[in-house]
């Protein structure tokens, strides 16, 4: 699941996503994502930060609610992080910073879906 | 009464007569001589003296006593008048003893009383006299002979004093109205002599000048008082009076400090009393003494006063313009400074400003009831009111306030907190009140929880200019505190910019770069491709053109950050070499030359990465083909030295002064113009140096000096004794093509 409130950047990463054999999801609207998500259906969230009504990590908070195991990559663009999430912070979480490029992205995705969880 | 004297022997029979007539007077007195058998105490006033050596019948009865052995004491007034007999009488008694002023005349023997009625005329004898055998009375009078007799002076002695002129010293207590107004005027009118120095309230000095000096019949004559000295409290009321007595000579100085008694004093005597003499009022009392030790005191107390007085001129002065004698004082009990600040807020009209000299302090006299204080003065009489505090190390003053205020409820506008920079905080609580008056209190023991035993010394001033000078300083932490609070804000601003442009820079480079290397691989025309390849250079171009531009936003607004982690410097050095590879020119190659195995370093691994890798593709920039780039590392004295060296055109002179500012790139080599900045940036956040230089001229005719860039890290002690410490291998060439 890919969720990105910037229409083009969702369009660009499920594309390459998708142009190497993963099954993507991507929603625009954090809310809509967490009406639509399914437990124990998606490997791997990329979620976006900076995002209007729910940022990345609330989205992350509630989704954590309806299944505590699945995985999570956080997209940004921006310089500054959310002190206060520190109950969904640890060292563990992997962030991605945008722009990346197409083979790095698949890289990435590919070291996250294979660690042990 | 009864004009018989009594019979001899007839002691069974107690009675009290009084005698008339001169001839049964002494026949009483000779009658009693003979009756005594064991001793005769005479007490006699001044004029009495003369009678025993006088009168012959007197006189013969008292050496016909004396010749039966009676002891007799004989207590009187000696005076240069009756010194001679006194002299002859010292012969006749065994004891002749002196006491001022002795008015009674008694005589006691062991069974009867004799006492001729007091007389003052010299040589006269009394023409009545009481006589009794009652033991009471006898007693009683026996009691009151001893009670003087131990009070006297020996007669010897007092003769010394007159003949000798040596003044007898003495204390006295007058209480009775004529004895104190008598012995006052005596000395009120030796003021003029110049020798005396008056302490008193006003009222007195008014009674002096009212009553002695408008009283005489010409006022002209009043003896002018040249040196006398007077110290007392003047104030606009009084002005008046202290000039006249300025002008008849007197010197007078002006104290706040008064005495509790007024007293004059001259180098022999002094004379003192506690009543105020208000209005029409004289002493009720006063103490007389010429004894040295009282005298001496009493000038000393007079000294100190005079010395710490004020010029009499200066006071008028002050009193003329309106300006009040500035105090300072010392409190030193915490109680009375704490009651005092207290005093002061509730006597506020205008304003009132406070430091707190730590937060604890601030708690500590919220405690004791000051915000409830301020509230109260701001609310029922619109004192503005204005508190500092010093910041707490995790920034939380505000919230102790608002946690120390709550029971308050909302605070009415006129008072204001705000908190300082730490480094402000002292040890003294300032209190500044209408910027007249001033409290200044020592904190003894901030960790004390009761503000008693946490206060120490207090130093209270009612000099505006003093005043002034706390509330100036109040004004610049005021004033400090209003422009951190804007830096804060501005600050905060920033990182949001920061942020923003980050986040809008960068978001849309993201699907340019992803769907055009997407379309790359679907394409086959060679044409399409070139095109798209030029897409993605200029996203990338635009990708390193906008981090670097956020970078220098972050070093010019102090917003860059470290991450530091612990890594292999060398390690890393070859990722940055196979990174970059792809820009090495036709024949040049890289050589190693790198300290030990590696070296273990604390750093922001990324930002580390990016000045190599900048220093690197400089280098490969510059380089001609078949050149070299030289990487080596060092470590020196605890600090990692990292020198990258090509073999290129070196370094522009032009340019070279400027090298690590912004802009600064040749218009042929193209770049952003800002990597050495940020580079110089990142290494001096790590504590480290960057410089350059040109290599040595001239290699093989060619001008192919080269350029040196080196900057250094700080290394502690650990991380150099993590790094083995092998000798110095060349670790060879990588050959590019």
């Amino acid at each position: 699941m890919i969720v990105d409130d910037e229409p083009d950047v969702n369009l660009s990463l499920k594309m390459v996503l998708e142009d190497k054999g993963f099954e993507v999801d991507a929603f625009d609207d954090p809310l809509v994502a967490l009406e639509n998500f399914r437990k124990r259906y998606y490997d791997l969230l990329i979620l976006d930060i900076k995002m209007p009504g729910m940022n990345g990590f609330e989205l992350y908070r509630e989704i954590k609610k309806k299944d505590n195991k699945v995985k999570v990559c956080f997209l940004t663009a921006g310089e500054m992080y959310y002190g206060v999430y520190t109950d969904i912070f640890n060292e563990n979480n992997q962030f991605i910073r945008k722009p990346i490029e197409n083979e790095e992205l698949i890289k990435r995705v590919n070291e996250m879906m294979s660690d042990a969880s | 009464m009864t004009s018989s004297p009594p019979s001899p022997g007839s002691s069974s029979y107690q009675r009290t007569d009084v005698l008339c007539g001169v001839d049964n007077v002494i026949n009483a007195e000779l009658q009693f001589f003979s009756s005594s058998k064991k001793r005769i105490d005479t007490c006699m006033n001044y004029t009495r003296p003369s009678l025993v050596i006088v009168l012959q019948s007197i006189n013969k009865a008292f050496l016909d006593a004396r010749s039966r052995g009676i002891k007799m004491r004989y207590l009187t007034e000696i005076t240069a008048d009756n010194i001679a007999y006194c002299k002859e009488l010292i012969t006749i008694v065994d004891e002749l003893r002196h006491l001022d002023g002795i008015k009674g005349n008694f005589m006691l023997s062991e069974s009867e009383y004799l006492a001729p009625v007091a007389l003052f005329e010299k040589g006269k004898i009394a023409s009545q006299i009481i006589y009794s055998n009652v033991k009471e009375i006898v007693d009683q009078h026996q009691y009151i002979f001893d009670t003087l007799w131990d009070k006297a002076l020996s007669a010897e002695q007092r003769i010394r004093e007159i003949e000798e002129g040596i003044e007898h010293h003495q204390t006295r207590f007058l209480e009775k109205p004529e004895e104190v107004t008598k012995e006052l005027k005596h000395r009120i009118d030796a003021i003029g002599s110049g020798e005396w120095s008056i302490c008193s309230t006003f009222y007195g000095l008014q009674r002096i000048y009212d009553d002695f000096y408008m009283q005489k019949s010409d006022p002209d004559s009043c003896t002018k008082i040249n040196g006398t000295k007077w110290v007392g409290s003047i104030d606009k009321d009084n002005v008046g009076l202290v000039r006249i007595l300025l002008g008849l000579g007197m010197k007078i100085k002006h104290t706040k400090n008064m005495s509790p008694m007024n007293f004059a004093v001259s180098p022999k005597e002094m004379f003192a009393t506690i009543d105020e003499m208000k209005c029409d009022q004289m002493a009720k009392s006063l103490l007389i003494s010429n004894e040295p030790l009282y005298v001496k005191h009493f000038n000393f107390i007079f000294e100190e006063l005079w010395k710490n007085g004020v010029n009499v001129e200066d006071r008028i002065r002050q009193i003329e313009e309106g300006i009040d004698q500035a105090n300072i004082e010392i409190i030193q009990n915490p109680e009375e400074s704490i009651k005092r600040s207290h005093e002061l807020i509730r006597s506020a009209k205008e304003e009132v400003l406070r430091i707190f000299s730590s937060v604890n302090a601030f708690r500590r006299q919220v405690r004791l009831g000051i915000m409830h204080l301020f509230k109260e003065i701001a609310e029922n009489h619109g004192i503005k009111v204005r508190i500092l505090l010093p910041a707490t190390d995790d920034q939380q003053t505000m919230q102790i306030v608002n946690e120390e205020t709550a029971a308050l409820g909302l605070l009415p506008h006129e008072i204001a907190i705000k908190s300082v920079d730490k480094s402000t905080q002292t040890s003294i609580g300032i209190l500044v009140v209408d910027r007249n008056e001033s409290l200044i209190v020592e904190t003894k023991d901030d960790t004390k929880g009761d503000p008693y035993d946490a206060a120490g010394l207090a130093v209270y001033s009612n000099s505006k200019p003093i005043a002034v000078s706390y509330a100036s300083i109040f004004e610049s932490l005021w004033k400090q505190s209003e422009l951190y609070e804007q830096l804060k804000m501005h600050d905060r601003m920033q990182r949001e910019f920061i942020n923003i442009a980050a986040h809008e820079l960068r978001t849309p480079i993201q699907p340019i770069l992803g769907l055009t290397q997407i379309l790359q691989h679907g394409v086959k025309d060679g044409y399409q491709l070139q095109l798209m390849d030029i897409v993605i250079r200029n996203a990338k171009r635009l990708q390193r053109l906008t981090e670097d531009i956020l970078d220098v936003t972050k070093i010019e607004s102090h917003s860059l950050h470290l991450n530091k982690e612990k890594f292999k410097m060398h390690e890393m050095i070859l990722n940055s070499i196979a990174d970059c590879k792809s820009q090495l020119k036709k024949g040049n190659d890289i050589k190693l030359e790198l300290a030990c195995d590696d070296i273990f370093v604390e750093a922001d691994r990324a930002r580390l990465n990016q000045v190599i890798m900048n220093l690197l593709s400089n280098a490969m920039k510059f380089n001609q083909e078949h050149g070299t780039i030289t990487i080596r590392t060092q470590i020196v004295d605890n600090q990692i030295i990292v020198r990258i060296k090509d073999t290129g055109i070196g370094i522009d002179p032009e340019i070279f002064p400027r090298l690590f500012t912004k802009f600064v790139t040749k218009a042929e080599t193209g770049g952003t113009g800002l990597g050495l900045f940020i580079s110089k940036a990142i290494i001096e956040a790590h504590g480290g140096r960057i410089w350059a230089e040109n290599g040595s001229t001239s290699n093989n005719g060619n001008e192919r000096r080269g350029a040196i860039f080196t900057f250094t890290m700080p290394l502690n002690k650990e991380q150099e004794q993590q790094s083995s410490l092998q000798p110095q291998q060349d670790m060879g060439q990588i050959d590019h093509l």
